[in-house]
């Protein structure tokens, strides 16, 4: 090589003629997107990295996809279900309980993922954000965009279960899901933002990452029938945890049981959007924020 | 041209009491937020640079770098050199001040960031490729080159735990190389290695310069290193920037401060009444601290005071290695230069205009006798210890040390004859 010549793919025109400017940034500081857009790749190989290493030297291997989500439908189907007898509170689908507890794990895990995963992923990932730049918000978004491949596998084996427990689908609400997972995808990115930016800050989140998801998990009603509540009239606290709506859309266009046994209203799902919302500017912003010396304080 | 790098003023804060700015846990930062809400939040407000305990690991810090040089930045431990390629290359934010990089940069601050142990060699190419900032396909392209230039063949599909450090180091450095940023950002790779990979380290960071026109800004405590890579070089002293120019100078400047205190640099000892006694050795290398370029000229300056005439004086001097055994032999004696013939101080000076003693560390053996069978008044041993160096000097594959003792100059003739 005697000359120097910019790659083909080296970008956009005018690539190698590009400025980066290095100075204080003081206040909000915007998302780059072209930036984000050109190393997009990145991402994908991040996620390709944790899939290829999460199952490396398990004897089962990917099997632990399937193998998770199954041990705790039937433990909770198990506990809940049967011995605190909790399924006769699915009038008219008693013996469904297993399928009503999975088609709740399918948001649950991805959101549970978001959580650990990704609010532990930058402290984790720490020799690497403090030695090279690059759009560090990949990953937590590549936590959260491995789990999304969970999510797919879990689809697969709830629709198995559902047609084994003779559930009666409804095409129209399984044509919502999509919609739904986009939903799923909006609240667990903006707590991987928020969570990884703060765990770098301060470590006590990662005592707090593990209980959080347990409290979480229990007022989302994933192991148990939210018409548990009743008529309580604390019943309107549910509206400040987006998860709850999301679960509740979940178990409605999977199963199409009926409201008053999924605990499904509009004003949830409302809520849901509105929170999910709230939540991913807020992680970003507070991200933003922070990444500017993620590399001093990590 | 504009120039490829403008750095102006650029600084970098750190706050040194840890005690109260960032809160070891959640709890302290609730404790505190509670107990002193308006300090808290004064101080929440008021950024390092402007703090009272304000440590800066650089400050004003500006220079430029023209497009195809390759610029060696130089400094003690802790000057802050670091911090300056930490803030160039995007890691952290500077505090004040700004700087422009006109075209794709990388960086290769450590050796090996982003491998994954769990990883086959093939796999954390593509990965350490496109965290380093490629494209699959141009990775894909070079894939070829990578594994010649790391010479891992046999081992592409083993996972880069079983690798010998070596080979690991080579992977690594393998994939940063064939980068092709505009820029490029090193800091001390050629600390890891063994010294026949360091040599290609070397030329191909030469090759990407000279040859394909790209801007490198070089970290290194190698001052041979940087002596053979670099035309110019800023010198970082206590977080400042102390010295921009051309790398000799520079590095002068630099042997300078790093100087070791301890080295006795001027032998000195008290005359005596009975007899005769070197009062005096000053070694005057070419750089500062006793630190000689070879092929550069010497000069050693022996004083010796006799209270009485000397017979036939004769005084000498080896410079010897650290093994003790003699490497040169300069003489001075009566029958040439008449010298010491009644009682008083003498001044001897021995200028060596080229010297050629090959790179390593040097002590001086001095000798005063009376003619050949008579007294041997004195013998100094490893005094004026100092250092010769090569900087300056290329050669294609590096020097060694201990490859010889002397280094002639020579000229070759070479002709096809059959």
């Amino acid at each position: 090589m005697t000359t120097f010549q910019p790659p083909a793919d080296a970008g956009a025109p005018g690539d190698a003629e590009r400025e980066t400017v290095i100075e204080p940034t003081k206040g909000w500081i915007g998302i780059n997107w072209r930036e984000m857009l050109h190393s997009r790749e990145l991402l994908y190989f991040l996620i390709w990295r944790d899939l290829k290493v999460r199952y490396k030297q398990a004897v089962l291997g990917v099997g632990w996809v399937v193998l998770q989500p199954v041990m705790n439908m039937i433990l909770f189907t198990l506990v809940f279900g049967s011995a605190a007898g909790l399924n006769q509170r699915l009038k008219g689908h008693e013996n469904q309980y297993s399928v009503f507890v999975y088609a709740a794990l399918l948001p649950w895990q991805l959101f549970a993922t978001a959580i650990s995963s990704g609010g532990m992923s930058l402290v984790n990932q720490q020799n690497i954000v403090k030695k090279i730049y690059f759009p560090r918000l990949y990953v937590p978004t590549a936590a959260v965009g491995g789990a999304l491949t969970d999510m797919a596998i879990s689809f697969v084996i709830v629709i198995g279960l559902a047609a084994f427990k003779h559930v009666t689908f409804s095409p129209l609400l399984l044509l919502m899901l999509p919609l739904l997972v986009l939903l799923t995808l909006l609240n667990a990115l903006g707590v991987a933002y928020l969570l990884s930016a703060l765990t770098v800050k301060y470590r006590d989140f990662r005592f707090l990452i593990p209980f959080m998801s347990q409290v979480l998990m229990f007022v989302s009603f994933v192991a148990f029938p939210p018409a548990l509540v009743g008529n309580s009239k604390w019943k309107w606290l549910l509206l400040f945890n987006p998860m709850y709506g999301v679960v509740a859309a979940f178990r409605k266009c999977i199963l199409n049981f009926p409201d008053s046994v999924t605990g499904f209203a509009p004003q949830y799902l409302i809520s849901s959007i509105v929170g999910g919302m709230l939540l991913f500017w807020v992680g970003l912003f507070v991200f933003r924020r922070t990444e500017r010396n993620f590399a001093d304080i990590a | 041209m504009k120039p490829i790098i403008t750095v102006d003023r650029l600084g970098k804060a750190y706050t040194l009491g840890h005690t109260v700015d960032r809160h070891a846990t959640f709890r302290d930062a609730l404790v505190h937020a509670a107990k002193a809400p308006i300090e808290r939040w004064k101080r929440r407000f008021t950024p390092p640079e402007k703090r009272a305990d304000a440590f800066w690991a650089c400050k004003d810090v500006s220079f430029e770098v023209n497009r195809g040089e390759v610029v060696g930045l130089v400094g003690r431990n802790g000057a802050g050199k670091s911090t300056l390629l930490k803030l160039l290359s995007r890691i952290t934010e500077p505090s004040e001040g700004v700087a422009r990089l006109r075209g794709r940069v990388a960086s290769l601050l450590e050796v090996g960031t982003g491998f994954h142990p769990e990883l086959t060699g093939r796999e954390n190419i593509y990965m350490n490729g496109a965290i380093l900032g490629m494209k699959r396909v141009e990775i894909k392209r070079k894939f070829d080159q990578i594994v010649a230039f790391a010479e891992i063949e046999e081992f592409l599909d083993t996972p880069v735990k079983h690798y010998s450090s070596g080979m690991y180091v080579r992977l690594a450095f393998a994939v940063a190389a064939h980068l092709e940023p505009e820029i490029l950002i090193v800091d001390e790779v050629l600390a890891v290695g063994d010294a026949q990979f360091q040599k290609r380290c070397l030329g191909k960071m030469k090759e990407v310069s000279e040859g394909e026109g790209r801007t490198v800004l070089f970290v290194s405590h190698n001052m041979q290193a940087v002596s053979t890579l670099t035309q110019r070089c800023v010198l970082m002293s206590k977080g400042r920037m102390a010295m921009v120019g051309p790398t000799p100078d520079v590095i002068s400047e630099y042997l300078r401060q790093v100087g070791d205190a301890t080295r006795e640099q001027v032998y000195t000892a008290a005359a005596v009444p009975n007899k005769p006694k070197i009062t005096r050795v000053e070694l005057r290398t070419s750089e500062p601290n006793n630190v000689q370029m070879n092929g550069r000229p010497m000069e050693v300056h022996i004083e010796l005071t006799t209270p009485v005439p000397i017979n036939g004086a004769r005084l000498s001097f080896h410079a010897c290695n650290t093994m003790q055994e003699p490497i040169l032999y300069f003489w001075c004696h009566d029958t040439e230069h008449p010298m010491a013939r009644e009682a008083g101080t003498y001044k001897l000076v021995c200028r060596v205009p080229k010297m050629r003693m090959f790179m390593g560390d040097y002590t001086l053996r001095v000798h005063l006798k009376e003619q050949a069978g008579g007294k041997e008044f004195e013998v100094l041993e490893g005094i004026c210890p100092f250092e010769v160096v090569m900087y300056g000097r290329d050669r294609e594959g590096g020097w060694y040390k201990n490859t010889c003792a002397y280094l002639e100059e020579g000229n070759w003739d070479v002709s096809k004859v059959g």
